[in-house]
């Protein structure tokens, strides 16, 4: 089966008073129907621009520009007319976003704000967008539903809010949803709830996820597929069970060892020394090389290529030049 | 636990209400932020304070550092009474006991310079001493991480973490005994996240502090602290040392959150179940009767809505507040 997205070499620069700044560098990965991808990165990785990338959201030229291809399909989404692109953003393609605060409108009901996609995208009528409003908005667990829909998001909790978000994004049966942060801004029960009912959603609804988020912990139990992000790159992309088992990359091993874990003790945690890049005047060589414990010569001259080691797990590091299997 | 048995900071039975107003004409009402909390630390120990957003924390940790005070109980540093010190021994107070706050872009104020915040406890309390007190503050800045050529710049130049780093280093300037930390790191990415905890767990070796933790998150506070106080509106529902929490959790509520937490490890994760807890935390404003967390608690029972659960020991130093679990231990 083709995958229904994929990306290749995008690249995102924006324009900032003292020179670019490139937010995301040669990124490339495809997504098949049904699966879930998990995008792991700390703050300024690049990972939520390109989100806002793929739905064509970010600010346009000269203030920003997006190269590569992102297929859609057959469809190249970059190129595609303003009226194609409202066409698939919000249909086809769904995102959530990381504040359920801000990211819903004050002055609106939440009825009105989960019918509307349903009214412009599938032609209902008001009385019938607002009937199916009331089945999503019962389906994504919010009791009374009906007549929460005239409640305006200043009534609801933040939990509460984040369910009527994905409401509004499955309301047009969408074939991709991203998730970008969706449970950042909440508790930690209230998280466990959101991404259970994501994930009983996907089942439903045959999506595919893109589920993007800082925290690697949440991401193990959901995703197939993984893809590291550190300063505007990919730095590894594996199936889930190898990330864990055999990190390739040194980032992605300090990212697992700097976690506090619930299930053993570490008498001290090991940190990664220093801090990301600024993406300004990122370093020469390998993004990673100025804080990387196992770093050589060659990282700081020579930016590392993606090596394939093997059951689609790909690695930017030149530690790993030795395990690359040769293309078939 | 290495810890002497004489507590430097207890708190007895506190409470604190908030009057808050629905609209304009509304009747005022009251929010029972916190709600009879007693709590002893010990010194050279770290008391972790855990609890969702609303459960009345930061509160806490505001009235143990005496920046506000509770409407009722008392807090005894070092057996005396908190709210009765004034002048001399308030100041002494106001030294011995600091804080750190949670977020590092609102707790510096934006017009002084790195220098200017960490000089500013030694003159606010007369100990500047111009031969003295710049090679300290050197030393003090090369602990916590910071380099001399920062001291004259300003906070918007710094990363979350620097900036959590120049709080930090300011509440450790006067030789504290006892330092509030209020979510340090929860503002952090990851990597910088560690490199803070590991900060805190050296300067506590080497300054023999004691520490308040509060945070949401059970995976940071398992990894600092001695002892964890479980907290869900404005009530403490379990305490116990922390090694045995996380073994053997006893109220139903810490087993829910404890299960909500992820693992990092997807093949452990599989294995594990996860409790999902039905509903929202409840508001303040409008507490349910009885047990706070009976609408969300799979154990309920029809007494659980009457009566005001006590905290009660289970085993020797653990405490819950469930009359409902401990029996149903027994009786499977």
């Amino acid at each position: 089966m083709p995958p229904i997205l994929s990306i290749s070499n995008l690249k995102v620069r924006f324009s900032t008073d003292s020179g670019p700044v490139w937010a995301v560098e040669n990124l490339s990965y495809s997504l098949n129907a049904n699966q879930t991808l998990a995008i792991v990165g700390e703050s300024g990785s690049g990972k939520s621009v390109h989100a806002l990338s793929i739905l064509r959201l970010l600010p346009p030229p000269p203030h920003c520009e997006v190269e590569g291809e992102i297929l859609f399909h057959d469809k190249n989404l970059l190129n595609l007319p303003p009226k194609e692109m409202r066409k698939v953003r919000g249909n086809k393609i769904a995102m959530i976003f990381q504040e359920p605060m801000t990211s819903l409108n004050p002055v609106l009901t939440i009825g009105e704000q989960i019918a509307e996609p349903l009214m412009i995208h599938k032609g209902k009528s008001r009385a019938d967008a607002l009937k199916e409003a009331a089945r999503l908005l019962d389906r994504v667990g919010i009791p009374d539903a009906k007549t929460r829909l005239n409640n305006y998001p200043h009534q609801f909790s933040g939990g509460m809010r984040q369910r009527a978000m994905i409401a509004m994004a499955l309301s047009c049966n969408p074939e991709i949803l991203i998730a970008d942060e969706p449970t950042t801004a909440l508790d930690v029960t209230i998280q466990a709830q959101i991404l259970e009912l994501i994930k009983e959603l996907q089942k439903e609804f045959h999506m595919a996820v893109i589920l993007i988020t800082h925290n690697i912990g949440i991401v193990a139990d959901m995703a197939d597929q993984m893809i590291v992000m550190y300063a505007g790159r990919a730095v590894e992309t594996s199936p889930m069970t190898y990330l864990f088992s055999h990190p390739s990359h040194p980032y992605t091993r300090g990212l697992l060892s700097a976690i506090p874990s619930l299930d053993s003790k570490k008498d001290r945690l090991e940190a990664i020394p220093g801090r990301p890049p600024d993406l300004k005047n990122r370093p020469r060589g390998c993004p990673f090389s100025p804080r990387c414990p196992e770093v050589q010569a060659r990282c700081r001259e020579q930016d590392p290529p993606f090596f394939d080691i093997g059951e689609g797990h790909k690695s930017n590091c030149w530690l790993m030049e030795a395990e690359k299997v040769p293309p078939a | 636990m290495t810890a002497s048995n004489s507590p430097i900071l207890e708190s007895r039975n506190i409470r604190k209400f908030f009057s808050a107003k629905e609209g304009i004409f509304g009747n005022p009402k009251t929010v029972r932020a916190l709600d009879g909390i007693s709590l002893s630390v010990q010194k050279k120990t770290t008391l972790g304070i855990v609890g969702e957003s609303g459960c009345g924390k930061t509160t806490l940790g505001r009235i143990l550092a005496a920046l506000e005070t509770p409407t009722e109980g008392q807090i005894l540093y070092e057996g005396r009474e908190v709210q009765n010190l004034k002048g001399r021994e308030l100041k002494k107070f106001r030294k011995e006991v600091q804080i750190i706050f949670q977020d590092p872009y609102a707790s510096l104020d934006p017009r002084m310079t790195i220098s200017d915040i960490l000089s500013e406890p030694f003159i606010i309390h007369g100990e500047w001493n111009s031969a003295e007190t710049p090679k300290r503050l050197l030393k003090l800045a090369s602990t916590c991480g910071i380099a001399q050529s920062h001291f004259s710049r300003y906070p918007h130049e710094f990363s979350g973490g620097q900036r959590q780093r120049v709080g930090i280093a300011r509440a450790l300037a006067l030789n504290p005994r006892l330092v509030i930390c209020d979510e340090p790191v929860s503002a952090l990415d990851v990597s910088i996240q560690a490199q803070i905890l590991n900060l805190l767990k050296d300067l506590q070796e080497e300054m023999g502090l004691t520490y308040v933790f509060i945070s949401h998150d059970f995976s940071v506070v398992r990894h600092l602290c001695d002892e964890i106080a479980v907290m869900y509106l404005g009530k403490i529902v379990e305490s116990a040392k922390a090694d045995e929490i996380f073994s053997s959790p006893q109220h139903p509520y810490t087993e829910a959150l404890l299960s909500a937490i992820p693992l990092t490890d997807p093949e452990k994760q599989k294995l594990r179940k996860r409790i999902i807890l039905s509903g929202d935390i409840p508001s303040p404003l409008n507490p349910p009767s009885g047990c706070a967390f009976h609408p969300r608690c799979r154990y309920a029972e029809s007494s659980c809505r009457e009566k005001v659960p006590e905290l009660a020991e289970v085993s020797p130093s653990h405490m819950i507040s469930c009359p409902v679990r401990p029996l149903a231990k027994v009786s499977s």
